[in-house]
């Protein structure tokens, strides 16, 4: 990461119209975007486009950018209202085109064997992640992979600090109980199996 | 049994008070549901706390510089058809006023009506004697030619004619993938 003063140099320079100074934001914030957009989006090549998107937007609209805001934030900010954006035009396919009873947790299977275990249960938590609605998915991420504070994450969602607050609320409520449900029917299909192996 | 306020502070982000950590402690020795609950959140929590930042690909900033370049030329072209569209609407629009305040200006209104009216009537007479000069040439020319010649000519003219028809609809009938 920058120091804030090269930070406020590639800034200005970038608003003057210096791609190089504006690549060289690219270059250091490109894995906290991307990563809020995987998580976000919950694939690579999804994660990829939306991050580009979000730069493209953050160097058309770099003249309104408020330097008293961490530029962090602010970029967060606008990856997190596009992918928000893509989720719902995604989710309006998705109601439209198939149904959604299957869940896809249910079909990952979580083996609690191997020494996969972690990156199982990491996958786990990026489908649980998915059923989570936009808004409250991006508070979560914000949340816990940035430790950002309710003032940070009302400010980058656009929300008030008390629906930051209810909104991760619910949404911590909402994993533990898809998790919940996840495990019963793992441990219920394993029962199967072995009883149809015995 | 009751599971408020339990719930709500296995949820909560604050650090809960000592009264509270051991009434929630006591609860959740009692309460099966609470404490499955309670241990599938910290579960969750922990997966989330270790799961590492994802990075893109390399290349990623040299990826994005193509992607402007993109976009501005793409910008470019629509900019220069918008130029050029506003552009070509201007003149008309200046032409049209021009050439209706020259002929109101100095073309009385009513004459300027009869006179488009005349113009008109003009043509379809010139129009009219032209078909009939051209009708008593070629009826000229027809007689210079033996009858059979000319039934000949019409027959071969007419089968050319179904022929043309046929193609297109040969064309038209065919679905656009096999073009």
């Amino acid at each position: 990461m920058p120091n804030q003063g090269q930070e406020a140099a590639w800034i200005a320079k970038a608003c003057k119209g210096d791609d190089i100074a504006f690549g060289n934001l690219v270059e250091a914030y490109q894995l906290p975007v991307y990563n809020l957009c995987y998580r976000m989006l919950g694939s690579a090549g999804d994660a990829e486009d939306a991050s580009q998107e979000a730069f493209l937007r953050a160097y058309r609209n770099l003249k309104r950018y408020d330097p008293k805001r961490s530029f962090t934030n602010w970029m967060l900010s606008i990856a997190s209202h596009y992918c928000i954006d893509r989720l719902r035009k995604r989710r309006i396919k998705w109601l439209s085109l198939e149904d959604e009873s299957s869940s896809p947790l249910a079909e990952k299977g979580l083996s609690p064997e191997g020494s996969t275990l972690v990156l199982e249960e990491q996958e786990a938590v990026q489908a649980v992640l998915k059923e989570l609605a936009p808004v409250d998915r991006s508070a979560v991420v914000l949340k816990y992979w940035y430790d950002m504070s309710y003032e940070e994450i009302a400010a980058t969602l656009s929300l008030s600090e008390s629906a930051v607050k209810s909104r991760l609320h619910r949404a911590r409520k909402e994993l533990a109980q898809r998790w919940m449900t996840a495990e019963t029917s793992t441990s219920l299909r394993g029962l199967k199996d072995e009883a149809s192996a015995v | 049994m009751k599971h408020q306020p339990f719930e709500t502070w296995i949820f909560d982000d604050a650090p809960l008070e000592d009264a509270q950590q051991h009434q929630l402690e006591a609860h959740l020795q009692d309460c099966s549901a609470c404490r499955s609950l309670f241990e599938a959140d910290r579960h969750v929590m922990a997966i989330v706390g270790h799961a590492p930042m994802q990075s893109p690909a390399p290349g990623f900033r040299a990826r994005f510089q193509y992607r402007l370049a993109e976009q501005r030329r793409t910008r470019r072209i629509i900019k220069g058809l918008l130029i050029t569209a506003v552009i070509l609407a201007s003149l008309i629009t200046a032409s049209l006023l021009v050439g209706g305040f020259l002929f109101t200006r100095y073309v009385p209104f009513t004459r300027a009506v009869t006179g488009v009216g005349n113009l008109v009537v003009q043509i379809a007479i010139q129009a009219r004697l032209m078909v009939r000069v051209l009708g008593m040439i070629v009826g000229a020319f027809l007689k210079t030619l033996p009858q059979a010649m000319v039934l000949a000519a019409a027959v071969a003219g007419m089968g050319l004619t179904g022929l043309w028809l046929f193609s297109l609809y040969r064309i038209s009938s065919q679905p656009i993938w096999r073009q």
